[in-house]
């Protein structure tokens, strides 16, 4: 190998001065470490969003907390506080056992004491049945009475600190049900604070007989009065089999038998009497149809149902369009349970339930058809109970032990089918796309299907760009390619001032301003646009045909002058045609006055079905476009004047015009330009908020029509952020609807991006 | 060296009388401005029909622009005007109602900068005869075959019709602009140092298509290249530019032109001693 020649000292005059070397590599890394820091915001704010949005789509994490012996007894059931600290167990004869669960061998540990109403020394107890939210319990009496006792738990705050709950029964006095001295063998109340019935199925001479009493309570300055029956009904003849459950929902207005064969009689009860609407087996597409386990959803809209297989399924009330009236029809499916269910305990907080069979535990969400959580337990199950609080759940097993489970679901409601499945939710009659976070009730269900938000998204994009498209498409083409350049001067920082008006003077203006005056001219709005649309293309096509003379006239690029005044004509003329169009064709009987009134705002929703608001989708795209056509046509306009001239030149020394040039060479040149303007105008669009926000009623809908609003997934989150309580459900969910926008425009982009890059490689102009 | 003064003698500058008789194309007291800037003097000029015209001279004394005042291109440039009259076959081609677009179509124009369109090669031919209202698609492509076999381009691309015509060479984008041209069956065409992008096998390939065009139609063609314009032309003019403003200072047949000019200036130029 030949040695390296010793390397020669760089003559002085090639030598770079150091500050031009060391400015170069600072600038090198100046640019490296700015791209960079982009890159991780943009990540950081993705990964901030993911991290957010992740625990919408986990399930519900349910953990063995501890045990506690309860002593053994012939339990009839089992009930609980709403923090799960002293249930209580029910035996044989009525009386209650509680039992309590905290500080096991301290010094205030309270064991287990007994608490009973103060009748069951005398009478006999035949049924009870627990109500849940109301923590009271029926009494049914082996001689044909019933006793409705509030357990009463109290939180007190001893001096030693903590909470202990303190618990007190409330009775009302025996009452006569229906046959004198028959057994009672099932009761049911429902109690809607103005309306209160209750059922009983009574047993006489071995036959089944249905009794129902409707109860008044006055109310006296000392609080509740005594409780008193104020009418009796005798719905024996509703019984045409051996009945196995009966039902009243908290609303006191329904009453729901269901028969040993499998079937459901529904009688509907108005105050005054009941009335037969309906009959149904829930499960009569099952080889055995019968019920085994039939309860109450929150809300009592829902029943949850289970057949002796193991089918599990949900009914529930909802206005029946073709028949005008509330009927049951099923709304749910869940999966099989090994048998039938053994236990149920209904969610006080949301519309989970906790069912189970034998050893298996499931924690089911009523509306979403979803398994929050499912598990085969150690322990064969006596009673389950799911805590109030939606925190715990509680078993007792078979050797009387207690098993707490803590139970973490921040957001049972949420899941992909909530956010972009069809629901049908309760008191709906079909699955649908909703959403609506609040509601007038307490026990309002947050609807959050993102469907509408997205859809109001495309539809508020769609006008803007139908509208803004064409026009600064063609303006960009024209004042690039035929107006005279010291015009040309004015025209662009003109249309960048427009880009300039924040979009909350836009949107004030749609709100105030536009709407109301296209509301009250929809006819004349439409025919001024189609006006000076046909005007433009019949002045293009008649000024073509004009003869020279009369052209030459009017220097090349100046023709607008001629233009102008045509397209004010035909705009006016349109506006003016306006009512007289409304009169000819848009004539409607108005529904308060009956007479015959020309109105295009009754006109429509008459004839489409569809309805109509002032502040519509027709004028937010008419504002939006305002607001994005300044940004597509200032980048049109420099990618198509960006042109390389000789492309010009080339075509009109080939005797193309202006119009073959502009069209068959600038503008697929431009073409990847253009495009780039058009996605950034739809990125605009798409996240476009104050405009929406202040021009349309936020209506979240599922429908193009033009002339009702919508909801945008960015107006959504300005809308509700203030009522979303911090890492709540909603809270999350708007932050899903971020994403859901981010990914919209991130997929647009892209897409964009590789368009864009073909068309710039297909028409790459200089190498 | 002194600066030869250019006296106005009209004979020197006009075509012997004899080819005014057969001109195609004919400045008359021609003379173009860019805003007040005057950038030609006064020339009037006869160009005869289906020979090879040259126009020779320094950078920047108006063969440009003449050239583009020959088919009305001047007219996009906002702050040109031209004076005087050009006549193609007699007819002003400045006159008002003239029809841009048959004018244009009459006469074609070649540029220095190869120009095909960034579509394909196909389409680079096809898309003006579709404007000029070939409305039969097998014409069209007989047509294109037949141009591009004419500037021997055929052979070469005719496996590739359909890719980018700016994926080609220099020399063959030249060429496929000649042949752009050709399809529209121009009268005259104009050159604008067409050779002077191109290296020089290309640029000698060119020459001999021109060459090849002569008898067929009027060519044009701006050079500065004086072997090219010796080799090529019938005649030539020679341009020289004095205060900032370009005038013709000899116009004659080329070998009269480069081996007995009239003027000293015409001599030094060609001679390599000035310019
Ligand atoms: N578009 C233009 N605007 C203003 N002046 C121009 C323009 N084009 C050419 N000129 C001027 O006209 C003169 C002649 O230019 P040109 O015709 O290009 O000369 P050549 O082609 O002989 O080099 C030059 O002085 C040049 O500055
Ligand atoms: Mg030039």
């Amino acid at each position: 190998m030949p040695p390296t020649p010793p390397k020669k000292p760089i003559p002085e005059r090639f030598v770079v001065a150091p500050v031009t070397l060391w400015f170069d590599r600072f600038m090198n890394h100046f640019i490296k470490v700015g791209g960079l820091a982009i890159i991780v915001a943009v990540s950081l704010i993705f990964i901030f969003i993911l991290l957010q949005i992740i625990p919408l789509f986990r399930g519900a994490r349910v953990a063995p907390a501890s045990t506690v012996s309860i002593p053994p007894g012939d339990y009839r059931l089992m009930g609980t506080d709403e923090w799960s600290e002293l249930p209580f167990f029910l035996e044989q004869d009525g009386t209650l056992r509680f039992v309590d669960t905290v500080d096991i061998g301290g010094p205030y540990h309270r064991g287990s004491f007994d608490k009973a109403p103060s009748f069951i020394d005398e009478v006999e107890v035949a049924y009870v049945r627990y109500n849940e939210y109301q923590t009271s319990l029926l009494y049914g009496t082996a001689d044909g009475r019933f006793s409705i006792v509030g357990v009463r738990y109290q939180p007190t705050f001893p001096e030693r600190g903590g909470r202990e709950v303190v618990v007190s029964l409330q009775e009302t006095p025996l009452l006569e049900v229906g046959r004198e001295g028959m057994t009672v063998e099932r009761l049911a109340y429902g109690d809607s604070g103005t309306r209160k019935i209750l059922a009983a199925v009574q047993r006489v001479n071995g036959r089944p007989e249905l009794h129902a009493v409707s109860l008044a309570q006055r109310r006296t300055l000392l609080g509740p009065g005594e409780l008193t029956v104020d009418g009796r009904y005798d719905l024996t003849e509703y019984l045409d089999g051996e009945p196995r459950h009966i039902m009243i929902p908290s609303d006191a207005d329904a009453l729901l038998i269901a028969f040993a064969d499998g079937r459901v009689r529904f009688l509907h009860f108005d105050g005054r009497a009941f009335t037969e609407r309906q009959v149904f087996t829930p499960f009569a597409d099952l080889p055995d149809p019968r019920i085994a386990s039939m309860n109450f959803l929150l809300g009592d809209v829902s029943v949850v149902m289970t057949a002796h297989d193991g089918a599990n399924r949900i009914y529930s009330i909802f206005r029946d369009p073709a028949l005008d009236m509330r009927i049951w029809g099923h709304t749910k499916t869940f999966s099989d349970l090994p048998g039938a269910a053994t236990f149920y305990s209904v969610g006080m907080r949301n519309k989970a339930f906790l069912i189970g069979s034998d050893r298996l535990a499931s924690l089911r969400y009523g509306t979403t058809e979803a398994i929050r959580w499912e598990a085969e337990l150690p322990f064969d199950v006596q009673f389950a109970a799911l805590g109030p609080r939606y925190n715990r759940i509680l078993f007792l097993d078979a050797d009387y032990s207690l098993h707490f489970y803590d139970l973490h679901d921040p957001h049972p409601q949420a899941g992909w089918k909530t956010y972009f499945g069809r629901i049908q939710y309760e008191g709906q009659a079909t699955a649908e796309f909703s959403w609506q976070s609040t509601g007038g009730r307490d026990d309002f269900e947050r609807k959050l299907s993102l469907v509408p938000l997205i859809i109001g998204t495309l539809k508020g994009t769609v006008y803007a760009m139908i509208f803004a498209l064409p026009i600064a498409l063609l303006a960009a083409l024209y004042t690039s390619q035929f107006l005279r350049p010291e015009i040309k001067r004015y025209v662009k920082p003109t249309m960048e001032i427009m880009a300039s008006l924040p979009s909350v003077v836009l949107g004030f203006l749609a709100a105030l301003w536009l709407a109301p005056i296209v509301s009250n001219a929809v006819p004349s709005v439409l025919l001024a646009v189609i006006g000076v649309t046909i005007a433009a293309y019949g002045f293009g096509y008649a000024w073509g045909n004009l003869p020279q003379r009369i052209r030459l006239r009017l220097k090349p690029g100046y023709e607008f002058l001629a233009f102008a005044p045509i397209m004010c004509l035909a705009a006016y003329a349109g506006w003016s045609l306006g009512p007289v169009v409304e009169r000819a064709f848009f004539v409607v009987t108005d529904p308060n006055t009956g007479l015959q009134v020309p109105d295009f705002r009754l006109w429509y929703p008459t004839v489409t079905g569809l309805s109509f608001e002032q502040r519509n989708a027709f004028v937010v795209g008419f504002v939006m476009g305002f607001a994005v056509i300044p940004i597509i046509f200032t980048i049109t306009e420099d990618a198509l004047s960006n042109v390389p001239d000789a492309f010009r030149s080339g075509s009109l020394a080939l005797g193309a015009s202006r119009w073959q040039t502009a069209i068959n060479i600038v503008l697929p040149t431009a073409s990847a330009g253009i495009f780039s303007a058009v996605m950034i105008g739809l990125g605009r669009a798409v996240g476009e908020t104050m405009i929406v926000v202040m021009a349309t009623g936020n209506t979240p809908v599922t429908d193009f029509n033009p002339f009702t609003g919508m909801r945008t997934l960015s107006a959504n989150i300005a809308v509700e952020l203030p009522e979303a309580p911090y890492l709540g459900t909603l809270y999350r969910t708007l932050f899903l609807g971020a994403m859901v926008l981010f990914l919209m425009t991130f997929m647009v982009n892209t897409m964009a991006e590789i368009l864009r890059q073909h068309l710039r490689e297909k028409y790459k102009a200089v190498e | 060296m002194t600066t030869p003064i250019i006296t106005e003698q009209q004979d020197l500058t006009t075509c012997p009388a004899d080819l005014a008789a057969n001109a195609h194309l004919c400045l008359e007291h021609t003379a173009i401005f860019y805003g007040p800037q005057q950038a030609l003097r006064e020339t009037s000029l006869s160009i005869p029909r289906k020979r090879i015209f040259s126009i020779i001279g320094p950078s920047g004394c108006g063969k440009s622009s003449l050239l583009r005042a020959m088919n009305r291109l001047n007219d996009r440039i906002e702050a040109c005007t031209v004076r005087g009259k050009v006549l193609l076959d007699g007819e002003d081609v400045y006159a008002a109602g003239t029809d841009m677009i048959h004018l244009r179509r009459r006469v074609g124009m070649i540029f220095q900068q190869p120009n095909p369109f960034p579509l394909s090669i196909e389409h680079n031919i096809d898309l003006p005869l579709r404007e000029h209202g070939w409305r039969s698609r097998s014409k069209r492509r007989e047509r294109i075959e037949r141009v591009l076999r004419e500037v021997g381009l055929w052979d070469e691309v005719k496996d590739r019709l359909r890719h980018s015509a700016l994926r080609l060479s220099g020399g063959q984008q030249q060429r496929l602009c000649v042949a752009r041209a050709l399809a529209l069956d121009p009268e005259v065409l104009l050159m604008d140092e067409p050779c002077s992008a191109l290296d020089p096998l290309s640029s000698a390939v060119v020459e001999d298509l021109i060459v090849r065009l002569r008898d067929r139609l009027t060519v044009v063609v701006v050079t500065h290249n004086l072997g090219q314009a010796r080799r090529i032309s019938d005649h030539t003019a020679f341009f020289w530019s004095r205060d900032q403003m370009g005038c013709l200072v000899e116009c004659n047949e080329t070998e009269r032109l480069f081996n007995a000019p009239a003027r000293d200036l015409t001599a030094a130029y060609v001679n390599g001693q000035r310019g």
